[in-house]
């Protein structure tokens, strides 16, 4: 099964780029620009994964994030914070709101890889824990 | 088509305006309303029924579970609290009018509003017999084993319908009824205990234990924490209660000096040669003459130690909150050659940078980021750049709380150099007999 990412940035270079290399590594890519559209694509596509930058205008990452985790159809869904931001202070609240990683920019796209793959697997073997 | 596509948006927009409005008026974690939100379902059952009983219970008047455990075990246990709460319900203790909430969104605080037995209305003895059946079931819904030391107080309160009044201020009027029958509660039980605790410190019944840390590389020792408690199945068996106690009674002074000196007179029989000890030192020991003083070198050298085999470990909440006050007194006694770690990093931090002007020489993570991070990535990124800071300003890393073996493979391999906890090695009790031989 191909996995479905949801990426979320206001920064259109980034989301021309992700969208590009992820589909490359055989991802369904699916894209937004601002956390509205974000909670609507989350809403249609039920993607696997949500990367979710925070610096945004209107509706940040965060109050993204909340909304996702308070509603039942999205609430399962594994969120990784991207953000230019290095502070320690923001990966706590990462924690605190339900993120299941924080990825800081600029990153090198293996490491990127590595951490979507590693969630990917980590989701697999909680699945099988539930079960 | 067009026209649909903008329905679906609306639909979309609203549903998030819809969600971020029930987020104010639900509790995510304990999937419980607030007051706010079951207010007006309280007000019909008060009109139609005349009478209604409020009992209240407060988690949070006991010691800080959240400080001293971290807000995952906190909200766990509250969900737990949540779900006994609901348990009422099938045992018949609760009806289904009778309502349940909480105070606010994250709130360790809960009402019940009971209409009482069906027929007559519900008086202030029955409330009263009730309220004690409740109590006495959900204490034993508590977690029991030794865990999380929860406990929590409960008050009441019988409102009565009043045409004269808005009975939605009766209401609020009886919450701070039974909220301050509670604290009363809280208030004599704490006097109580504080006796209790005068005594033990006069009588230095504290139990001290060895916890060792060690490399995790070569899983050599490189020495022992040691903490104190106080006696077995006492109600000061769990060292955050006993040390909360003692800091809100006026007497951690007092408990820090008994355990300090009990510490460094088992030091001589049990700690290996060129281990080091790690003493939980709180900020105003820092200050104190017993420690700030110079008799405090003697009295370790006295023991055959050098001050650089002592390492003093302060909380980091300390470390953030009192850095002014207590920096000289940290400085001095690093002149002194004392050795300082930051204690339960990664609990709560507010601010790196303060941590970071203390120089310390050990950085300790707390259980609450060591817990599970195999299975978190988030955890074990946030460990990686607490240990990339570590390593800038030339401070060892120590995770506390190693519990399992994916635990300790995972710090090991983020860079982690030291560890403790029981998958390492449990605490072992110091024999009473030897800490009293002075």
């Amino acid at each position: 099964m191909r996995k479905k990412i949801l990426v979320v940035d206001d920064e259109d270079d980034i989301l021309k780029f992700l969208e590009l290399v992820l589909a490359e590594k055989g991802y369904d890519v699916v894209t937004a620009a601002e956390g509205q559209e974000a909670l609507t694509r989350a809403q249609l596509e039920h993607p696997d994964l949500v990367l979710l930058d925070i610096m945004m205008p209107q509706m940040d990452g965060w109050e993204v994030l909340k909304l996702l985790r308070v509603d039942e159809e999205t609430a399962e869904i594994p969120v990784a914070m991207l953000s230019a931001r290095t502070e320690a202070r923001d990966r706590v609240q990462g924690l605190q709101e339900g993120a299941v990683d924080y990825i800081c920019k600029p990153f090198s796209l293996s490491e990127l890889l590595g951490k979507i793959e590693a969630i990917f697997a980590q989701a697999g073997v909680t699945a099988r824990d539930s079960k | 088509m067009k026209a649909q596509a903008l329905q679906g948006q609306d639909y979309f927009r609203l549903r998030a305006e819809w969600l971020r409005l029930r987020n104010h008026a639900f509790d995510a974690n304990t999937q419980l309303p607030t007051l706010g939100a079951v207010l007006d379902e309280v007000r019909q059952l008060v009109d139609d029924r005349g009478s209604v009983g409020l009992v209240y219970f407060d988690l949070g008047s006991g010691p800080q579970l959240d400080v001293s455990h971290g807000w995952l075990a906190y909200d766990a246990l509250l969900r737990g609290f949540a779900h006994s709460l609901r348990g009422l319900a099938s045992e018949g203790l609760v009806g289904p009018r009778d309502r349940l909430a909480t105070l606010s969104v994250r709130s360790d605080k809960f009402l019940l509003f009971l209409e009482g037995p069906s027929g007559a209305p519900l008086d202030s003895g029955s409330l009263q017999a009730l309220a004690l059946r409740l109590r006495e079931r959900l204490q034993r819904s508590l977690p029991g084993d030794g865990t999380l030391p929860a406990r929590f107080c409960d008050g009441h309160a019988l409102l009565h319908r009043d045409p004269m009044l808005r009975t939605e201020r009766l209401i609020h009027r009886a919450l701070d009824e039974a909220m301050l029958m509670s604290w009363r509660r809280h208030a004599s039980e704490q006097d109580h205990r504080a006796q209790g605790l005068d005594a033990l410190i006069d009588r230095g019944e504290i139990a001290c234990f060895l916890q060792p840390i060690v490399h995790l590389g070569s899983l050599q020792l490189l020495g022992h924490e040691i903490f104190s408690r106080g006696p077995v199945g006492s109600p000061y068996e769990d060292a955050e209660i006993l040390f909360a106690l003692a800091e809100r009674t006026g007497r951690l002074v007092d408990l820090e000096r008994l355990c300090r000196s009990r510490a460094l007179l088992t030091v001589r029989r049990h700690l290996p040669p060129g281990a080091k000890l790690f003493l939980n030192t709180s900020a105003r020991a820092l200050n104190d003459s017993d420690v700030a003083g110079a008799g405090f070198v003697r009295l370790v050298e006295r023991q055959g130690l050098a001050p650089a085999d002592v390492v003093l470990e302060i909380n980091e909440r300390v470390a953030f909150e009192g850095r002014n006050d207590y920096g000289a007194a940290l400085r001095q006694l690093k002149r002194e050659g004392f050795r300082i770690a930051i204690d339960d990093m990664g609990a709560g931090f507010s601010s790196l940078h303060s941590v970071v002007e203390l120089e310390p020489d050990y950085m300790k993570f707390d259980v609450a980021l060591v817990r599970n991070i195999d299975r978190s990535q988030i955890k074990r990124s946030l460990l990686e750049t607490l240990v990339e800071l570590a390593s800038k300003i030339g401070a060892e890393v120590i995770a506390e709380g190693i519990e399992s073996e994916p635990e300790l493979l995972a710090v090991h391999r983020i860079g982690v150099g030291l560890g403790q906890g029981r998958h390492l090695a449990p605490p072992t009790a110091v024999p009473a007999g030897d800490a009293a031989q002075p």
